[in-house]
């Protein structure tokens, strides 16, 4: 009702493909591309909770990507804490660090808030960095425990020690926050955000709370990115700065922006395609990262909406067109 | 100063009391000292050459500038100092002159989401599945305002795509899914042809029957002066004169600061 109606198929049919496809191929290097990009995946949806949305552009993903990270490895490797209890602290701590710059920065318009978030992410970095005591500095941490096996009653444990198997955990993480997502876009909040996202003193005139709306929309964002470096961590069992850099913030910015801004879909799309890709350009071997630039350049230049997005128009034209054929 | 009102008969119940507002941007008063009561059910229009401040007195009424001094009352409460969001749940509700819808939602959502402002905070209740049906009330509300202003049939599409004159009309309809009692429309014929001229007469007269107060920023006096009651005239940041359209007319003041005095020019 309140957002655009949406077919339910293809996200039955990409949820298909996800689930069979990797032990189908049989290879664990697949798997293993697929735990990446469906990290990738989640730290896309969060940004796209920020970006997409409310119109919020944030440079400092990468940041609380590893703040996750680091949170949830600290906890279980000093405290002996397990898995799952890290896996929601570091949820919790990245909320609460988007909460904390979300308050001293969010009436910073547009860029100025970028550059602002800019400044966090090279802050967090250099603190990872130094603070030797704690993260090991430079080298970082190593023996990331992987999670426990799941004991759920009625059925066997389950594992998480193959590339396959924890794959399916990232993908249920990734499921869950696109089922957020989908939420918040198609509830009263997200019309709210994306009237901000469009003219937030018109917004504010008519009643809609901004401020409050865009830090939460920050916050939750950060949340995502949290949880996606907590997965990370317990699952590569090595982290070091240079993983959360802001490369890495870069990387998810245009994994959106490809994916498709403001839609649901397109960030999954993004941040998987945007994993595979150089892979497969391995093939032109030095070229590799040339070509990548430039299928990037036109991909944004012949699809302003994104991958997501122009699949959307395409659907329109179709639909027209079997409408028009109609007698 | 609230509330210590002498006895006997009360003061006549203005919907709008605004007392010596004024802003000033740096050495600048664009807004001097500004004062108007508007009863309830009245119409007023606010007139002035370019750059009179008229705008300006609309976005220290509806809270997007702050005064620099000056007292508004709204149904006896003073507003002065509030968020626009407040004020908008205040029951006071703003058009923009240079039309500023949600450009990316269609025409219903941007007035669906306008009608959340009688909606609990929706960062408090967006998790309880049982809010999802109580939202539905508020469509049905924006559906029959968008037939108020007759753009249902332009429900659907992106309110970027709608032309001139549907876009005014639909930021009438979305200020009125706020539920005001103070409707501030700003250039509401701004732009448009006779036939839809006359459209947003008819619309502002329904508006007014169903109970709202008005006040309209206007250029085009063919439109102003048939609707309103009374007329307040700015000029250089100052109210120069109010009254009924006939006396304004009439005010040498006013004519000088249209036309311009012939010692004006000659300073000129």
């Amino acid at each position: 009702m309140l957002a655009e109606s949406s077919h339910r198929w293809p996200w039955l049919l990409l949820l298909a493909v996800a689930v069979v496809g990797p032990p189908l191929t049989g290879e664990p290097y697949v798997a293993h591309l697929m735990v990446l990009g469906s990290l990738s995946a989640l730290l896309a949806v969060g940004l796209n909770v920020a970006l997409g949305f409310a119109g919020l552009f944030s440079f400092a993903q990468g940041a609380f990507y590893g703040i996750g990270a680091y949170v949830s490895a600290l906890l279980v490797l000093s405290s002996g804490a397990g898995f799952w209890t890290a896996f929601l602290a570091a949820g919790v701590a990245a909320g609460l660090a988007g909460l904390l710059l979300g308050l001293l920065t969010i009436r910073l318009g547009g860029h100025y808030l970028a550059i602002a978030t800019f400044a966090f992410q090279e802050i967090v970095i250099v603190v990872i960095r130094n603070w030797d005591s704690v993260t090991k500095g430079p080298l970082g941490l190593s023996g990331v425990p992987g999670p426990a096996p799941l004991a759920l009653p009625g059925l066997p444990p389950l594992e998480f020690q193959s590339e396959l198997a924890y794959y399916y955990l990232a993908l249920a993480v990734l499921v869950l926050a696109v089922a957020v997502s989908w939420r918040l876009r198609t509830s009263q909040i997200g019309l709210e955000l994306l009237a901000v996202r469009d003219d937030e003193v018109a917004a504010r005139a008519m009643g809609v709370r901004a401020v409050q709306l865009k830090i939460f929309a920050f916050s939750a964002s950060a949340v995502l990115a949290g949880l996606a470096g907590s997965l990370f961590a317990h699952y590569v069992k090595n982290v070091s700065p240079e993983s959360f850099a802001v490369a890495t913030s870069f990387a998810v910015l245009v994994s959106v922006l490809v994916g498709g801004l403001g839609t649901i879909m397109g960030p999954v799309l993004g941040g998987i395609a945007l994993t595979f890709l150089p892979e497969y350009l391995r093939v032109f071997q030095e070229h590799r990262f040339t070509i990548y630039g430039a299928l990037l350049i036109v991909v944004v230049i012949a699809l302003p909406g994104g991958v997501a997005g122009g699949l959307q128009t395409l659907a329109r034209r179709w639909r027209a067109r079997a409408q028009a054929a109609r007698p | 100063m609230a509330g210590a009102r002498p006895g006997g008969p009360a003061v006549s119940a203005s919907l709008l009391e605004v007392r010596g507002l004024s802003r000033w941007f740096g050495g600048l008063a664009a807004v001097q000292g500004f004062e108007i009561a508007v009863a309830e059910g009245q119409i007023v229009g606010l007139i002035g050459p370019n750059g009179a401040g008229k705008t300006t007195i609309f976005n220290l009424l509806s809270g997007t500038l702050r005064p620099s001094a000056g007292e508004v009352r709204l149904a006896g409460a003073s507003i002065v100092g509030r968020a626009p969001e407040a004020i908008a749940r205040l029951g006071l509700a703003r058009t923009f002159q240079d039309l500023r819808l949600f450009r990316r939602l269609t025409a219903r959502e941007n007035v669906v989401v306008a009608a959340f402002c009688r909606a609990p905070n929706s960062l408090v209740s967006w998790t309880f599945p049982r809010h999802q049906k109580g939202l539905a009330g508020f469509a049905r509300q924006a559906e029959e305002l968008l037939e108020f202003v007759g753009l249902t049939d332009k429900a659907g599409d992106l309110a970027m795509y709608l032309s001139h004159g549907q876009q005014r009309r639909l930021e009438v309809a979305r200020a009125l899914a706020t539920g005001p009692r103070l409707l501030l429309l700003d250039e509401p014929a701004g732009g448009l042809g006779r036939m839809e001229s006359e459209i947003m007469t008819r619309l502002i007269q329904r508006i007014r029957a169903s109970g709202v107060t008005l006040v309209l920023i206007e250029h085009n006096m063919h439109f102003l002066m048939p609707l309103v009651d009374r007329v307040a005239v700015m000029n250089f940041g100052r109210k120069i004169a109010e009254g009924t359209p006939a006396a304004i007319r009439e005010d040498p003041e006013v004519v000088a600061a249209y036309l311009g005095t012939a010692q004006a020019r000659a300073r000129a």
